[in-house]
């Protein structure tokens, strides 16, 4: 599957909207000291997270596929046999 | 039921893989050893790769509240008794020290075979929860093995 991305820059201001694709919203609550807030709205089945959520999880799921357990090992054992 | 977990009709499909794992769709989900409420996503593309898994209300009882509704849209899953909630799990050995993942729980469509690791808004939720404090927390009678 190709991905093709294309990217734009914009100036809001507080309360102004941007609309990506036909259902997702962004819109500027409020502007601070090198911070902004933003109110997203996307449809039910779509990931909202901060980015750095999701590198946390992956993170974690490699670290989950380094374990080793009683169990896990006496699974793995039971497996090699056939 | 077998628990060789070899035939065909076993394979899971994630379309997203799991998370930080993408390109990799193809899973199988193997019962834990007996007398353990362990599970294993064992990976059917790249030898060796497996996902300790729990079923988190092992853990937290309530636990399969927290999925929001319409997340499981893309999956077709009409019915929530059609799906399964796994947490993973980090082992690295010692039972103290296993971690339990509350914020990003996989999710099995019974009937459809597919498969998604699905990251919930919920910030309260913690990636990385120490399990014996979890039973703890729950008074539960569950064990480690």
């Amino acid at each position: 599957m190709t991905d093709i991305r294309r990217e734009r820059v914009f100036d809001r201001a507080v309360g102004d909207c941007i609309r990506i694709g036909d259902s997702i919203e962004i819109r500027v609550e409020s502007i601070g000291k090198g911070r902004v807030r933003l109110a997203c709205s996307a449809p039910a089945a779509a990931l909202l997270v901060e980015r750095e959520r999701i590198e946390e999880v992956a993170e974690e799921n490699r670290r989950a596929s380094r374990s080793r357990i009683p169990g896990f090992e006496d699974l793995l054992a039971l497996q090699e046999e056939d | 039921m077998t628990r060789k977990g070899r035939r065909p009709g076993d394979t899971l499909w994630m379309p997203h893989g799991m998370i930080g794992f993408p390109g990799l769709t193809r899973y199988r989900l193997l019962a834990g050893a007996p007398d353990t409420p362990f599970f294993v996503l064992e990976s059917e593309e790249r030898s060796g790769l497996r996902f300790p898994l729990i079923d988190p209300a092992v853990a937290r009882p309530e636990y399969a509240l927290h999925l929001e509704p319409g997340r499981l849209d893309e999956m077709e899953i009409d019915d929530p008794e059609d799906a399964l909630v796994f947490a993973v799990l980090f082992a690295p050995g010692n039972a103290k020290e296993i971690t339990i993942n509350l914020r990003a729980p996989v999710v099995v469509g019974k009937k459809t075979r597919v498969a998604k690791q699905i990251l919930l808004d919920d910030e309260t939720l913690p990636v990385r929860a120490l399990l014996s404090s979890e039973f703890r927390r729950e008074r539960g009678e569950a064990r480690l093995s």
